[in-house]
């Protein structure tokens, strides 16, 4: 079944309010067992370039990056904030194909709040008995360039 | 310029990495001095007419292969006015033009055209003296050793092989046999420090050892590894040297707060060690931990093969056409260059990612 236009949009604010709220748990559970995520600088997307500065084949690794990221990872306290935008459904063969726009801003403690990154999702969003679920999440980023840390998944 | 503090090289002051002029010297003495310059690899630019951008030091440079299928650098600054004449990080083209007065240049930077050059209707131009062999881009000196391609700004450098020494020319070779390269992807990061910093920072293992969880737990790198920092007779290079040890509890770990004996990856493939070139290395990892794990399990010691005989950490899955995870080039080079010269350049896996302005993401 084709989730509704409405399904997608409520998936995509989900998904941005757990990374905003920083509830990492929450944010596994948005992808089935075997899903891949990628975050991928538009520079290689756009040749073809297999190399990904995030990539997680699989729940193992999502989970992997959750604890990481809570529990190993210095790095300086932020709030980040997700905005998504121009949810475009592609089409459904294995799966429904989506687009999203994504701006991420962040703010660091006692400094003003900036653009962190923009980009694209390329989704493939899949019905299960649980709700939707990304079966591969691709965020491509525009520029080339990661201003200083890539600490939260986008 | 400030008088250097007490005590030696083991009293640097903070001054060396914030003083104007200091970084000033620095541009006029290394970066466009008698030193060689990592500026591309040969994959990046295989055909003639194929270009790269990239910089030395502060000054935007291009990297070409010309019709001859010689490699080139010039300075992407036109003759006349000093615009960025090539704007595309890369592409292919058979002459550049600046898009300001459309002086135009061949990829060796030889100026070939100047519109109105005798001027217009008997007015203005260029002095009848002009001679375009004169108003070429700056170039550079270029050396390329099995596909690595590095560039001078001295008139005439030493040759990269006596620059480099033996020891570090050895150190070199092993990482870059002379396999054919292939490109991987770019990972760019700009960070807001002194350049000198990220440098250091590679030749810091104290820090290693204590702030990064991951390179501490599975014994990728800590202070109880076999390591050391080789530095050349002249003082000009130096090669961090290390070799992988387990993830094992000892004296050594006891100061490590950030040694987690108990850590263990949901995704454990992600620690798969890749034979790269010949070696008596073989894979092995633990057993995967359950798929229910949310965090630290108990598990059993990871055993894990050292890299130092010829094999990289890698995961596999780098090996399906298509995917590879984010480690750069210069990291894994960097974690690669860690066993004895080999005798022999061998036939190899074929890969290689160039990459600047990069610092791994442990």
């Amino acid at each position: 079944m084709t989730p509704s236009r409405q399904d997608l949009r409520d998936l995509y604010d989900d998904y941005a309010a757990h990374l905003d709220d920083g509830d990492l748990d929450a944010w596994v559970d948005m992808f089935t067992d075997n899903a891949q995520y990628l975050v991928v600088a538009r520079e290689n997307w756009d040749r073809g370039l297999p190399l990904a500065t995030i990539r997680c084949d699989g729940r193992g690794m999502l989970v992997d990056r959750a604890h990481t990221i809570r529990s190993t990872q210095f790095y300086a306290p932020r709030v980040v904030r997700h905005f998504v935008s121009g949810v475009r459904l592609l089409g459904a063969d294995s799966g429904v194909a989506c687009t999203a726009n994504f701006l991420v801003t962040e703010a660091l403690e006692l400094e003003p709040a900036r653009i962190h990154l923009t980009g694209q999702y390329r989704d493939t969003v899949v019905a299960t008995p649980a709700g939707l679920r990304f079966a591969r999440k691709v965020a491509i980023y525009d520029g080339a360039l990661v201003q200083t840390s890539l600490v939260h998944p986008v | 310029m400030r008088p250097w503090p007490d005590g030696g090289t083991s009293r640097v002051p903070y001054w060396v990495y914030t003083d104007p002029d200091v970084y000033r010297r620095e541009q006029e003495r290394i970066f466009q001095g008698p030193t060689w310059n990592y500026v591309a690899l040969a994959a990046e630019v295989p055909e003639p007419g194929d270009f790269t951008r990239t910089t030395v030091g502060e000054v935007p440079v291009v990297v070409t292969r010309d019709r001859r299928g010689e490699l080139n650098a010039v300075v992407n600054r036109c003759a006349h006015r000093g615009l960025q004449f090539c704007v595309a990080p890369s592409g292919h083209t058979t002459t550049f033009t600046c898009p300001y007065h459309q002086w135009s240049y061949d990829l060796t930077g030889r100026l070939l055209g100047v519109p109105f050059k005798k001027g217009v209707n008997g007015h203005g131009g260029m002095p009848a003296d002009f001679v375009n062999a004169d108003h070429g881009l700056a170039r550079l000196r270029v050396a390329e050793r099995h596909g690595v391609v590095f560039a001078s700004f001295d008139a005439d450098p030493p040759l990269f092989e006596e620059y480099l020494g033996a020891t570090n020319l050895g150190w070199f070779d092993r990482v870059f046999d002379g396999r054919t390269l292939r490109v991987l992807g770019y990972q760019r990061q700009r960070v807001p420090a002194n350049w000198k910093l990220m440098f250091e920072n590679i030749k810091d293992p104290y820090h290693a050892s204590l702030l990064h969880v991951f390179l501490v737990t599975f014994g990728l790198f800590r202070a109880d590894s076999p390591s050391a920092t080789q530095m050349d007779p002249t003082g000009q290079h130096s090669v961090l040297v290390a070799s992988r040890g387990e993830q094992r509890a000892n004296a050594a770990t006891a100061e490590m707060a950030s040694f987690r004996a108990d850590l263990r990856l949901a995704g454990p493939e992600l620690l798969d060690v890749v034979r790269e070139f010949p070696g008596a290395a073989s894979s092995s990892r633990p057993a995967p931990a359950p798929s229910s794990s949310t965090g630290p399990s108990s598990a059993t010691p990871m055993t894990t093969t050292p890299w130092w005989s010829g094999a990289c950490v890698r995961p596999t899955s780098w090996d399906r056409p298509g995917w590879c995870r984010s480690t750069t080039a210069r990291s894994c080079g960097w974690l690669s260059a860690a066993s004895p010269p080999p005798t022999t350049p061998p036939p190899s896996w074929r890969w290689a990612a160039a990459t600047r302005t990069t610092r791994s993401t442990w």
